[in-house]
């Protein structure tokens, strides 16, 4: 049995002003295994995770689907758009905004695997 | 929320609590007039809160216009102009050393279960905007246009279903022998830095 996790989430930065783009890719073991072949669907998601004293709530900045389908290639390269009007990452007393970029693999009969990367969202320097 | 509809809603809570103290006395009264100080303690509460809410409608009622206006949005590190009109029905004396002219950033955090709820509250930043406020208004009114100073360590606003992140401008006039007026106008400061 192979310890090597079955994908993984690669940002290009893990800093992003808002109106700003991130770049990523998805890397997934090579040679493909089985539980990839079976592979409905790779989705990628942008939000904000707003926690803290409150109940709890979600922002999704941006989302879509990578792929339909088996997963047959190594990599799969996204760009998310942070959204122009926030929220910005905030850690208060009372209120905390963490940013993160979600993958998941949609696989059938099975517990859909993710991976989370956090980043951090900041207000747009201006010109 | 509104002050008249905050008003009405504090009056409202108290004339219940004033109302509920004569069921009290009339109840306790006869059983053990001991028990009928309980009926002072629900007569004062309801007093106290409706006089707040009557006191809300009275700061109102001097004024033709009282209005604190946000002209738009602002940057982080940049300026929000403000429009202040005070316009009294007659001339009022200021009691300018209790005045104040304030800018407040508050995050808030609103946590329920079931039927109930608690908001958790911390004031991030609060700082005195310059203003001189007069010895008196007379009905020529006073109408001022001001720059406000957004500073830049403040976060940016936002508002989601329980929690908040917000700043406020709040103006506190108070009038001599009459109660204070308050204002509040929301500033929406913007996810960008100025220049």
């Amino acid at each position: 049995m192979s310890s090597e996790p079955l994908f993984e989430v690669w940002l290009e930065k893990d800093r992003a002003q808002v109106g700003e783009t991130i770049a990523g890719r998805v890397t997934f073991a090579h040679p493909p295994s089985e539980k990839l072949a079976k592979v409905k669907a790779v989705t990628i998601e942008l939000r904000a995770r707003v926690h803290g004293s409150g109940d709890s709530e979600s922002v999704v900045g941006a989302k879509g689907v990578l792929r339909q389908g088996p997963v047959t290639m190594a990599e799969l390269p996204f760009r998310l758009l942070v959204p122009a009007d926030g929220p910005v990452s905030f850690q208060g007393r009372y209120v905390k905004i963490d940013w993160e970029v979600v993958a998941e693999l949609d696989i059938p009969w099975a517990i859909d695997p993710k991976r989370v990367r956090p980043i951090v969202v900041e207000p747009r320097r201006g010109s | 929320m509104k002050r008249h509809v905050r008003a009405v809603f504090f009056l409202g809570f108290g004339a219940i609590f004033a109302a509920g103290s004569l069921v009290w006395f009339s109840v306790a009264g006869t059983a053990d007039p001991v028990w009928s100080l309980g009926g002072v303690l629900f007569l004062g509460f309801g007093l106290v809160v409706a006089f707040i809410g009557l006191a809300q409608l009275l700061a109102a009622a001097q004024f033709q216009v009282a209005t604190l206006k946000v002209a738009g949005p602002a940057r982080l590190g940049g300026q929000a102009q403000v429009q202040l009109a005070l316009i009294p029905k007659r001339t009022l004396a200021i009691k300018t050393i209790q005045c104040k002219l304030q800018l407040r950033t508050v995050e808030r955090a609103r946590y329920s279960a079931g039927t109930q709820s608690r908001t958790y509250e911390d004031r991030l930043h609060e700082s005195s905007v310059p203003f001189e406020f007069p010895n008196s208004l007379d009905p020529t009114g006073l109408v001022r246009e001001l720059t406000v100073q957004i500073p830049r360590d403040i976060p940016p606003s936002w508002k989601g279903s329980s929690n908040s992140l917000t700043t406020t401008l709040a103006l506190h006039l108070a009038i001599e022998q009459w109660p204070d007026l308050k204002l509040e106008a929301e500033v929406r400061v913007l996810p960008e830095v100025a220049p």
